[in-house]
């Protein structure tokens, strides 16, 4: 019996991980086959070595004033213009980039993080925990996400921490659902009865045995919450709410461009523009991966 | 039926009971109490104890929930702390203004979206619905105070067909005919950088609802008993794909909402998001409490409200 059992565990195993591999390759050739997802690559790419070599690529200081030289247009040796301080907008914008980049990721990991634990804990439980964790849900996710995140800017103050911590704080619903849903799909499958069965504690069988098959969905998903909190981002330093001054963000330089949107187009523009081509960039590889892992849902 | 509504309704307080709570707590949560961030943390001892008591802060805060609570219920939510006013005038006011926003962003949304979804779903693959796929997929990346300064740069400045900014010119006799073309022209620039990427994920929604439809089985009989295409589409197929689109529709509200913070700060449109903006700026908590309270209802309330369209769209749901 004893015998039985273990040779058919192996075959599983290996079957599992055959098709575990194939389907990798399958979703890497999917996603390589997809031209759009490609492009938000390729762009992504130039944007953080960009912003890695940004001080290698201008001349000019983002924070250096320039009263002689107020709003130029674009061009000539101010690429994008200056602003209304005669500040270039290249540089600032290429400087600015760090906030978004920096700011998006680790506000997603934070987001990430909670929505995982809560997931897995909704879901592997059931019951009375899993009911009153989505009565919690429910409230983060009625109200907007940018009321709940004035709310705590009132007290800390703004800051990029700050930012940070808070996009995560309140972002991590969505992550959650999607965690849940998977764990509740599988919390009846037979490997997680055997794996109960054998007497393995509850850590192990959600960390070792559902958490890596839950998984994927999340990680397709990733790139769009990236999105989501980069905007987010911007929209607050746009208000005056996240990345302050003297730093450079693309939200913030907006704010100058919008005061001086009737002389100069420029300075809200381009900011506009990285932000944008991220976005989207980030939009299209996170379709790209939806689609390789799963190539029904179009 | 009415089975469903209590439950959902019951949900919906209890989700605003929630959202009470987590707002009392982070506004005492702030380190040293809310007294502190009004004055200032080097103040009078002596003066910080009378405010406390003034504040009604020395008694446990459950009593403070509670008392807070039921104020609000009957409509008192405390003066502002800076200009010493009555909070819940204020907030009214700046909500209707909100609410026209965002109402007038989401039938932009619902209605076009629904229009272009459905036919670049019968014409797939058409120059149409390709450019329509294009466009949505732009329209999701794209941040809508951007766009609302761009708009504002071509549309206003440029072609000067539209104002800029504000929601009424000053100086203009209400009631007339003038004055609310006048404000409906003011709306316009604002509805659309509000409703866009809305808009955009929307047609997202019913394009891929209408495709999933007509591969019903359903659609095929309709098809194969002789109907006209225009009948099994447009009375077959749409009503179905239509339930897809309307349980997003409640999410919807949300997200207009959320996102006329900065659309009302982009076109100096005073609204409730403008006012909860400035209000963090000068930690005028009672503001912030009162309005994200009435945010919550307007939420809950759109989200009911979608649920029972929904019972009335998919008789499935009725008799669950």
């Amino acid at each position: 019996m004893s015998e039985e059992t273990k040779i058919s565990t192996v075959e599983t195993r290996e079957e599992a991980s055959a098709v575990a591999t194939i389907n990798v390759w399958r979703m890497l050739r999917r996603f390589g086959r997809r031209r759009g997802a490609l492009f938000g690559l390729g762009v992504l790419a130039v944007l953080v070595l960009a912003t890695i070599l940004a001080p290698y690529l201008t001349a000019h200081n983002p924070g250096e004033p320039n009263m002689t030289n107020r709003l130029a247009p674009p061009g000539g040796e101010h690429l994008f213009g200056t602003d209304n301080l005669g500040r270039d907008l290249f540089a600032r914008t290429l400087f600015g980039a760090r906030v978004s980049l920096t700011v998006g990721p680790l506000a997603t990991a934070i987001a990430l993080a909670i929505g995982l634990v809560v997931g897995c804990i909704s879901g592997f439980y059931g019951g009375t925990v899993d009911l009153v964790l989505q009565r919690i849900v429910d409230v983060v996710m009625c109200m907007p996400a940018i009321f709940l995140i004035l709310v705590i800017i009132a007290f800390v103050g703004p800051a990029i921490s700050t930012t940070i911590l808070v996009i995560g704080l309140v972002y991590w619903t969505a992550p959650s659902r999607i965690i849940r849903a998977e764990f509740l799909a599988m919390r009846d499958r037979d490997f997680v009865e055997a794996a109960k069965a054998v007497g393995m504690n509850e850590f192990r069988i959600i960390w070792r045995h559902i958490l890596p098959n839950a998984l994927p969905p999340l990680i397709v998903q990733t790139s769009l919450f990236i999105a989501q909190a980069i905007l987010i981002e911007a929209a607050l330093s746009y208000l005056g709410l996240g990345a302050q001054p003297p730093v450079p963000s693309w939200g913030n330089i907006m704010t100058d461009g919008g005061r001086v949107l009737h002389r100069a187009w420029w300075v809200a523009t381009f900011p506009g523009i990285g932000l944008f081509l991220t976005v989207l960039s980030l939009n299209l590889v996170g379709d790209g991966l939806r689609d390789a892992l799963d190539p029904k849902q179009q | 039926m009415s089975n469903y509504i209590i439950k959902r309704m019951g949900l919906a307080l209890l989700t605003l009971l929630g959202v009470s709570i987590l707002i009392f707590t982070i506004i005492n949560l702030a380190p040293g109490g809310p007294e502190v961030v009004m004055v200032g943390e080097d103040m009078d001892p002596a003066l910080a104890e009378r405010m406390r008591i003034r504040l009604g802060l020395h008694e446990p805060v459950y009593l403070r929930y509670f008392r807070w609570v039921t104020a609000s219920l009957q409509g008192d939510f405390g003066y502002s702390f800076r200009t010493g006013h009555p909070v819940l005038p204020v907030v009214l006011h700046n909500l209707q203004r909100t609410l026209i926003l965002t109402i007038g962003a989401l039938v932009l949304s619902v209605v076009v979206s629904i229009v272009v979804g459905v036919v670049s779903a019968v014409k797939q693959y058409s120059l149409f619905d390709q450019v329509a796929s294009l466009v949505a997929f732009m329209g999701i990346s794209i941040a809508n105070f951007w766009l609302g300064l761009m708009l504002m740069l071509v549309f206003g400045f440029h072609l000067g067909w539209l104002p800029i900014s504000g929601s009424g010119t000053v100086g203009m006799e209400s009631g007339t005919l003038a004055y609310y073309m006048d404000r409906a022209r003011h709306l316009v620039l604002p509805v659309f950088a509000l409703g866009f990427m809305r808009l955009a994920v929307l047609v997202r929604y019913a394009r891929s609802g209408m495709l999933e439809v007509l591969q019903q089985d359903y659609v095929r009989t309709a098809r194969a008993k002789g109907l006209t295409e225009r009948v099994v589409i447009y009375k077959h197929a749409l009503r179905n794909a239509m339930i897809s689109v309307v349980t997003v529709i409640g999410l919807s509200i949300r997200f207009l909402v959320g996102g006329s913070v900065v659309i009302e700060e982009v076109f100096a449109y005073s609204g409730v998001g403008r006012l909860t903006a400035s209000a963090v700026y000068d930690r005028d908590f009672p503001i912030v409490m009162a309005v994200c309270l009435m945010i919550s209802v307007v939420v809950l309330a759109g989200n009911l409200l979608t649920d029972l369209a929904y019972a009335l769209v998919d008789p499935r749901i009725r008799f669950d």
